[in-house]
């Protein structure tokens, strides 16, 4: 499990987020604004103003947890980046006084909450996936399974060999017109529409029993080794695509993390610029 | 002889391996067979292929089973062969190479079509990971930041209008207010606004620096004055000088960017602030303090007439029982019972309403004042005289009144006719007949005494004087005068009841009428009346209602804000 920092010193990060969310929800509460609940009022003065602070305080903490080596606890930071940043979503949305439109202010919020939300998201991945990925292999390796499809397709060649055109082109598509992965879509759907093993497997089904009586044996035993390939293919496919949401989430939070950072400067500036 | 076979791999990074085998024997057999000195396990190598001899006239290969060879990529079944020439073996090149000292043959072997080939085309089609697809965390990173950077800081600082433009134009960080917009085209500064405005200001929402007229600076009170010229103050400036009462900016209370209503400000503490202590705020204040309509608030106090004569008004609140001179009888007991109401011209009774006399203005919020001709005329008919029962004078002054009496008879006598038999024979003669000086002067005697016994008559106390005030007063033409009638229009100037919002409760709710029997009565109802529907701001079971609901902060007697010297108005 990668997921120690949740628990890490009796939950220290998370009572304090909590209290800090308490805090800013019964402030939000009680204060009555002369307008509208808005930034611009003390209380979202105030709310920005721990909001901001949070933001720059927990991306140096994304930076320096990585720094490793360095005389600290890794899963202290990653703690208190984990709780601290989630309060956001409660003090953020709170300063806005649920004021949302087409500007600047909006923007610098909608990234904080992509790069929360994909952060959430890694924590999810970093605690689940690498179970669900050893159970998807059922404890072999990926190169096991990639060897075991290199060998049923040289075993469907060995086959086909003797067998009529149209059975034996198959083969050649199966082996030579799969692809794993490809595009980030192809990869995070985990799916392939246009895979040449599935395909052989459709167009195979049928010819079995079209087949002269001498082949239909043969012609059986390669649907069976093919459609064994596209099982092993799937496996394969659920492989990368774990992997890659395991990865995905980091490539999405750290631009997110600098459009945010730039964001919210124009943020501040801008409202004290046109006070 | 003495054979160097060395088998080469090649490595990834390109660099090849090299593993030599030196072996003695005759002739050097190649094939899948373990009796071959060179032998290839491997499905596509026959099992005996050739053999490799060295003869008097130098090498030469031979073909043993039947498969052909591939010398150079040229079919034989034998040949003399060369350093240099690469035999073909199936996957596998055979290359003859220069010996070395005490070898006579040495060979090179290479697998060049490897076993496998599926799992390697297979990942060469393929794509693994998402880091191969051109998302890499620091380039994205940099085309998101500029893009934000470009888009939302660079453009709308360089827009037209902007603050920062105009500091490339004319070196000053400083818009003058101006009270026509320069343009309201949208620009790339929109995407700074924080929220929509106000409706009445949306003619010029888009040119930011119309009212942020300094960077860095909350919008200023001159921004908003350079267009509303004539809005006036609350307080004198001037005797009320303190910071509290003078620092509070037009945005306090007039916050901008929440939405399209127009005053947003509504909240009591705004006023209470100041109002809740008054007295200790500022020495020798008349103002009571005020906090909350529900639970802190003074009885009201109508402004009535004391002296309609000289002008006189008076603030008296309605716990001292206000009693206003406005020399008017007026008894709306009996105007409200229908058997004392008869019509003198149809002989009906009528029962009166409210609204019979007191009629909504055009704006349904306040009530015209009741006129004589319109409200009171259809009964209180102005005639005079039997002779002519439907002649009416005017409803004006007493000069007026008399001087139609006299022109009224003196016309009639002039003209004869009169059937009167008590006049004299000179008015009762045959209409036309002239007359001569001394008939003349007989005639316009009987006017004036005419005149004057209707005079009587009218300014007595059952005609004029059952509404007015009828005095003696020997320098008016008429010798009677009418003190002047003084009604208070509004009782409650400084503050606004809108009677049309209020249409639905029936006057007598509020205004007791039909017990009162003299025009003095304020009929106003106290502030507990009020208080049965409003409450506070905070009043959960009345209607929550803010200083505002009724005062208005600006006041017409204050001078204009854009004023410097805050003077009230005179």
């Amino acid at each position: 499990m990668h997921d120690g920092f949740l628990t890490y010193g009796k939950m220290k990060f998370l009572k304090l987020a909590v209290v800090l969310c308490v805090v800013t929800i019964v402030a939000y509460i009680f204060y009555e604004p002369i307008d509208e609940h808005n930034g611009g009022t003390w209380l979202g003065y105030t709310l920005g103003t721990i909001g901001a602070l949070l933001i720059f305080w927990l991306t140096w903490l994304g930076i320096r947890k990585r720094r490793y080596g360095a005389n600290f606890s890794l899963s202290a930071w990653v703690s208190a980046h984990v709780y601290l940043g989630l309060s956001l979503i409660v003090i953020a949305t709170l300063h806005t006084g649920f004021q949302f439109g087409w500007n600047v202010h909006t923007l610098a919020y909608a990234l904080m909450m992509i790069v929360i939300i994909s952060g959430g998201f890694g924590i999810y991945a970093y605690s689940r996936y690498p179970k669900i990925m050893s159970e998807n292999r059922r404890g072999s390796s990926l190169n096991d399974i990639l060897a075991q499809i290199g060998d049923i397709d040289r075993e469907c060649r060995q086959i086909a060999a003797p067998l009529p055109d149209n059975v034996s082109a198959l083969v050649v598509q199966s082996c030579e017109q799969t692809q794993l992965g490809g595009s980030i879509t192809r990869i995070l759907s985990g799916k392939d529409n246009r895979c040449g093993a599935t395909a052989a497997f459709e167009q195979l089904r049928p010819l079995v029993s079209e087949v002269d009586q001498q082949y239909s044996q043969a012609t059986r035993k390669l649907l069976i080794l093919i459609g064994k390939k596209c099982g092993l293919l799937t496996t394969v496919r659920r492989d990368i695509q774990l992997k890659a949401l395991m990865d995905i989430w980091l490539r999405v939070h750290i631009p997110m993390t600098v459009a945010l950072l730039i964001a919210l400067l124009i943020h501040i500036f801008s409202v004290f610029y046109y006070w | 002889m003495e054979v160097s076979i060395t088998t080469l791999t090649r490595r990834k990074n390109g660099s090849i391996g090299r593993k030599e085998e030196v072996k003695a024997c005759e002739t050097l057999r190649i094939g899948r067979g373990a009796e071959n000195e060179i032998f290839l396990l491997d499905a596509r190598v026959p099992l005996h292929l050739a053999a490799l001899h060295d003869g008097a006239d130098g090498l030469f290969i031979e073909a043993t089973g039947s498969n052909d060879l591939r010398l150079n990529n040229s079919i034989v079944r034998k040949a003399h062969v060369n350093v240099g020439d690469i035999i073909g073996i199936g996957p596998y090149d055979l290359c003859i190479v220069e010996p070395t000292d005490g070898i006579n043959i040495a060979v090179t072997l290479e697998l060049v079509q490897p076993i496998g080939d599926d799992v390697e085309s297979l990942l060469s089609r393929s794509n693994l990971t998402i880091a191969k697809v051109g998302l890499t965390k620091r380039s994205s990173s940099w085309i998101f930041a500029s893009i934000v950077l470009v888009v939302f800081l660079a453009l709308p600082l360089l827009s037209t209008n902007s603050l920062f433009t105009k500091y490339f134009n004319d070196g000053s960080l400083e818009q003058k207010s101006q009270s026509m917009v320069n343009s309201n085209e949208s620009n790339f500064d929109v995407s700074w606004v924080s929220g929509e405005v106000m409706n009445s200001h949306k003619f010029f929402a888009n040119d930011c620096a119309a009212c942020h007229t300094k960077p860095f600076v909350m919008v200023e009170d001159a921004a908003c004055t350079a267009c509303h010229k004539e809005q006036h103050g609350h307080i004198d400036k001037i005797k009320f000088p303190a910071e509290e009462l003078t620092s509070t900016r037009c945005a306090t209370c007039h916050t901008d960017h929440q939405g399209p209503h127009p005053v947003r400000a509504a909240k009591q503490e705004l006023c209470s602030d100041c109002h809740n202590n008054l007295d200790q705020k500022v020495e020798g204040m008349h103002l009571a303090n005020v906090s909350d309509f529900g639970s802190n608030h003074p009885q009201f106090k109508p402004t009535v007439w004391q002296d309609p004569s000289k002008g006189i008004k008076k603030r008296i609140s309605l716990d001292d029982s206000p009693i206003e001179v406005s020399n008017l009888k007026f008894p709306h007991k009996t105007h409200m019972n229908a058997k004392r109401m008869r019509n003198p011209a149809t002989g009906k009774n009528t029962q009166l309403e409210c609204a019979s006399c007191h009629v909504p203005d055009i704006s349904g919020a306040y009530i015209q004042p009741v006129k004589m001709e319109e409200h009171c005329g259809d009964c209180h008919v102005l005639t005079f005289d039997a002779i002519a029962p439907k002649r009416t004078v005017s409803h004006g002054k007493p000069e007026t009144v008399y001087r139609e009496l006299n022109e009224f008879y003196s016309s009639l006598a002039l003209k004869g006719g009169v059937t009167d038999e008590t006049a004299p024979k000179v008015v009762r003669r045959r209409p036309g007949t002239p007359l001569v000086k001394e008939e003349k002067k007989a005639a316009l005697q009987w006017a004036m005494s005419k005149t004057e016994k209707s005079s009587r008559y009218l300014f007595s106390a059952s005609q004029c004087g059952s509404c007015h005030e009828v005095i003696r007063d020997k320098n008016n033409a008429s010798g009677y005068n009418v003190e002047p009638v003084k009604v208070a229009q509004i009782w409650q100037p400084k503050s606004v009841f809108d009677h049309g919002k209020h249409k639905d409760v029936s006057c007598a709710e509020c205004h007791a009428a039909d017990t009162s029997m003299k025009s003095s009565d304020v009929l106003l109802p106290k502030i507990e009346g009020c208080q049965t529907c409003h409450g506070g701001e905070e009043a959960t079971d009345k209607i929550p209602s803010t200083c505002i609901s009724c005062h208005g902060f600006h006041r017409d007697d204050v001078a204009i804000m854009a004023s410097p010297t805050g003077k009230m108005v005179q």
